[in-house]
């Protein structure tokens, strides 16, 4: 396996289990209609930090065990590779971002009257948090495209 | 995805240059051992720029190392 390949498992594994805990507690405080803007965000600064830490230290490690510079620029079918991935995640993106605004736009007068309390902040949360979760969502299935191309020409 | 319309000698050519590996190979045409696997075994059709190569490195032509089918369309 090389050394990007394993990269790709790496992100997905990692944007698998930090992301799904953080979407899925965000989404039940959601609907519990409980949602507190410093907790998300702290909880958002937290998980993003795990991630980093977590894909650097897993990527050194993988790379010192392939005796491979992470440096190392990537071959011409590494290259192809990761321009089909590129283009498959940037079209999905361009689907999800629209669907997430149309959906958020249809959804802010439910929104404001689920948190009378804080109507706009409420909206914001959960806008940015859409949004959040397209790039997330878009990152996983371009980095599973990665993995599954690696694997058609192994 | 059909396989592409070539087929090569690649095995052959690392058996006649003392059972070279697939690493040396990768290793003297800039790539990883998998892309060179990947060639060898026909799912990937190189750049021209590393056909050149791969032949360079066998001290053959390059109709020598990849050939293509007749016949076969796209």
């Amino acid at each position: 396996m090389s050394f990007r390949e394993k990269s790709a498992w790496i992100a997905v594994g990692i944007t698998l289990v930090v992301w799904s805990y953080y979407f899925g507690v965000f989404w039940t405080e959601v609907a519990g209609r409980q949602i507190d803007g410093g907790e998300i965000l702290i909880r958002f600064l937290v998980c993003m930090g795990i991630s980093l830490v977590l894909m650097i230290a897993l990527n050194l490690a993988g790379g010192v065990m392939a005796r491979k510079n992470m440096e190392t620029s990537p071959d011409e079918l590494e290259r192809h590779i990761e321009a089909s991935a590129d283009r498959f995640g940037f079209h999905l993106l361009e689907l999800l971002v629209p669907i997430g605004l149309i959906g958020g736009l249809l959804a802010v007068d439910r929104i404001r009257a689920s948190f009378p309390d804080d109507p706009a902040g409420a909206v914001a949360i959960i806008f940015a948090n859409g949004v959040l979760m397209a790039f997330v969502i878009t990152e996983l299935v371009r980095e599973a495209v990665h993995i599954a191309l690696f694997r058609k020409t192994a | 995805m059909a396989p592409p319309p070539i087929s090569n000698t690649i095995r052959r050519l690392r058996f006649d240059h003392d059972e070279m590996t697939q690493q040396e190979l990768a290793d003297r045409i800039g790539m990883t051992r998998q892309t060179v696997a990947a060639i060898e075994q026909n799912k990937y059709s190189p750049s021209l720029e590393a056909a050149f190569r791969i032949a360079e490195v066998f001290g053959v032509e390059i109709g020598t190392v990849f050939q293509w089918k007749k016949g076969d369309l796209p």
